[in-house]
């Protein structure tokens, strides 16, 4: 990979690779460090990545594992108490997503996160997370279920 | 307000705040990492142009063929709380297959697997052929882990054995729900439909590949890969009757949309409805893009709510729940010619003893059944013959079968045989190959009636259909039917295919019919006794409904 294209991509996607990690760990510090750690893999992979999307996949993927692999390594889980990383300086709590989507459990948060904001298909957000479809389709029910019962009804269509 | 517009802008507004390395910081870092690590092996990463194109060729499965409606002898496995009937009106409160138990529509087995954590048993399968479902005995074998959860679900594959062994990757999972004995707390009872996966099968397997135990919020998945290969005998599932109903169009917003196929099973009644998007449908969005899918979900939920039934001076709303109806958008297939379909779902109704059926669509009032007789397809006079024409196109030699007459307009139906170098590949990939060269060829047929030069109004209808086993005929063997709709075409002076470059005079009023096999349709009574009771008028390929059951099956 030449240095040009290697920023090219950090730079087109950077904010996939942070908020897919910052989903998981809701931390700067930890996102930071598991950002950088996901772009220096790609750095340094040894397989071919034939498209955008291919190499879109990738980070998705190495970012998540990466989580996974901080997590188990710390002990710790993604469903501690929420941080004070997280931005809520607006005053209507019910219009401030990000801190209601990051209030969600791990296991629904990250395929929201997927699926609105990355606009992964159902069949990307599986193989992202290693998860039968029926699975990340449950998921996603039921964290649409709950941001529901969250945001106000009748301002909201999710 | 939608959230998924909010939630990007605040994400987006979010990472603007956030101070994240430039390009050639980050690059510093890899260099010094790789650095670090030795690491001196790169290879090259192209960045091609982006192909998202998912061609989901919905799998065709070929017409009911009608299956014996007797009962089968199996027993009925005698649980205490009262056999299946019971479990399943009692636990499932599914009141549908508890009858069709009480019917005797159900096969007793015994097949165990285990994964240490977890024993399950395939103890049945019960229902109709397009509502097969499975019952398995799953228990958990950690009594404590057993008591901190109420309900079990599975994920499961549930497929024709051939469909499981060569095409697994292609299908989606079905997911059941399992409630806790009664009297035995680390057994639960699961219920899993199996869609239309099984139609037509001798032999099924399922594969459960998920048990997730849950309590209120508190889900737990476990990933297992339990395998269970299991006997359909004949007859052991009921019955499904559909009907097949062509040249019916409406619009709706632009849209063309073609009523396809109508089934009415024991569970409820659906109409299999074929979209023809136009390009402006798809202004200031990505075709690829979530967008679109969302757009045309809204748009179908407000075209099936101008829909009503009516049996017998009954009238029934489509059912409004979430899942009652859906429209797959599948842009792979051939932008601008078809890209869409969906379904419609009612309540079951007996189509079989009613009289009169009408399906109105915005206004539009659609026979399917009057005073007792079945919607009549072909309009009166219609009349087929078979001809002698062939044209070679992509290397294949593409035969005309029959050319329909008909005052609706006229139908050109071809038979060919598959060429080799689609045969080695996957059903999917070769129906995809297949529909490919099928749609350059049909854009090259027009007709001539009478002086009036007509173009084809197939849509994705006329997809072709393919025999890789020879199930229904020579294997190879494929058909498909250019359509022409919307004049007289019953008694014409001059009939002209202009076909592949060529012009086929077909009729004239100076030379008859030419290249006329003189072959005379069977009449309806002959053509019923052919079908063995299937309730369709022709043996029209495109008509076959499409199993996209698997892949929108909703939990």
């Amino acid at each position: 990979m030449t240095d040009e294209l290697f920023k090219e991509i950090y730079a087109k996607y950077r904010n996939t690779v942070y908020t897919v990690v910052f989903n998981y760990v809701r931390n700067h510090e930890d996102a930071s460090d598991l950002s950088q750690e996901t772009f220096i893999k790609l750095y340094t992979y040894g397989e071919e990545l034939q498209s955008d999307e291919h190499i879109k996949a990738w980070l998705i993927r190495v970012a998540i594992n990466l989580c996974k692999n901080h997590f188990r390594a710390r002990k710790r889980f993604s469903d501690e108490p929420i941080p004070d990383d997280i931005p809520a300086e607006q005053t209507d709590r019910h219009d401030d997503l990000l801190p209601i989507v990051m209030e969600l459990p791990e296991k629904y948060r990250i395929p929201i996160h997927l699926f609105y904001y990355e606009d992964r298909t159902i069949a990307q957000i599986a193989d992202a997370l290693d998860l039968p479809e029926a699975t990340v389709k449950t998921r996603l029910n039921r964290g649409r279920e709950k941001l529901r019962k969250i945001l106000r009804k009748e301002d909201w269509s999710i | 307000m939608k959230f998924d517009t909010e939630y990007k802008k605040q994400i987006n507004n979010f990472c603007e705040s956030i101070n994240m390395p430039d390009p050639d910081e980050m690059l510093k870092l890899a260099k010094a990492r790789a650095a670090a690590d030795n690491i001196t092996e790169r290879t090259e990463i192209t960045m091609t142009k982006n192909n998202r194109k998912k061609i989901n060729r919905f799998t065709v499965i070929a017409a009911i063929t009608a299956a014996s409606l007797a009962a089968s002898a199996a027993s009925v496995y005698a649980y205490s709380n009262g056999g299946f009937s019971a479990l399943f009106g009692n636990i499932f409160h599914d009141e549908v297959a508890s009858s069709l138990v009480e019917q005797g529509y159900i096969t007793e087995h015994d097949i165990a697997n285990t994964d240490g954590i977890f024993d399950a048993r395939l103890t049945a399968v019960a229902g109709d052929v397009y509502n097969p479902t499975l019952v398995f005995d799953i228990r958990v074998n950690d009594p404590e882990l057993a008591a901190e959860y109420d309900t079990m679900e599975i994920d499961s594959f549930v497929l024709d054995e051939e469909d499981y062994d060569k095409y697994k990757s292609h299908y989606g999972t079905f997911s059941g729900t399992g409630y806790r004995d009664e009297e035995d707390p680390t057994l639960y009872h699961v219920s899993l439909w199996g869609g239309w996966s099984i139609v037509n099968s001798k032999r099924g397997v399922a594969d459960i590949v998920t048990i997730r135990l849950v309590n209120g919020d508190d889900v737990q998945d476990y990933d297992v890969d339990m395998e269970f290969r299991f006997d359909i005998p004949e007859g052991s599932l009921k019955n499904v009757d559909c009907v097949f109903i062509d040249n019916t169009f409406v619009t709706y917003k632009d849209m063309d949309i073609q009523l396809g196929t109508f089934i009415y099973d024991n569970y409820e009644t659906m109409f299999d409805f074929f979209f023809m998007l136009p390009d402006s449908y798809f202004e200031g969005m990505d075709p690829y893009s979530n967008e679109v899918y969302f757009k045309l979900n809204d748009d179908f939920r407000e075209f099936a709510d101008t829909m009503v039934l009516t049996v017998d001076g009954v009238d029934y709303s489509p059912k409004t729940g979430k899942d009652s109806t859906n429209a797959c958008y599948d842009p792979a297939y051939l932008p601008g010619t078809f890209n869409a379909h969906g379904d419609v779902y009612f309540p079951a109704i007996d189509y079989e003893n009613s009289q009169n059926v009408t399906l109105t669509i915005d206004g539009t009032v659609i026979e399917l059944k009057t005073d007792g007789r079945n919607r009549d397809n072909n309009a009166e006079g219609s009349r087929w013959y078979e001809y002698d024409i062939s044209t070679t196109f992509d290397d294949t030699d593409f035969k005309v079968s029959t050319i329909m007459f008909s005052t609706d307009g006229t139908e050109v139906t071809f038979k060919y045989y598959a060429p080799e170098k689609v045969r080695s590949k996957s059903y999917e990939m070769a129906q995809r190959a297949l529909d490919a060269q099928w749609q350059q060829l049909l854009s090259t047929i027009t007709v001539e009636v009478d002086g009036v030069l007509y173009e084809t109004t197939s849509t994705a209808m006329s997809g072709v259909a393919y025999d890789p086993n020879g199930d229904y005929g020579p294997q190879w063997e494929c058909w498909a039917t250019a359509k022409f709709y919307g004049f007289d075409c019953s008694d014409p002076h001059t009939f002209i295919l202009n076909l592949n470059g060529e012009s086929i005079i077909v009729e004239d009023e100076e030379h008859g019919y030419l290249h006329n096999k003189k072959y005379d349709y069977p009449d309806e009574e002959e053509y019923s006794e052919e079908c063995e009771g299937v309730d369709t008028v022709e043996p029209d390929a495109e008509n076959i409904p499409e199993n996209d059951a698997a892949d929108d099956s909703e939990n």
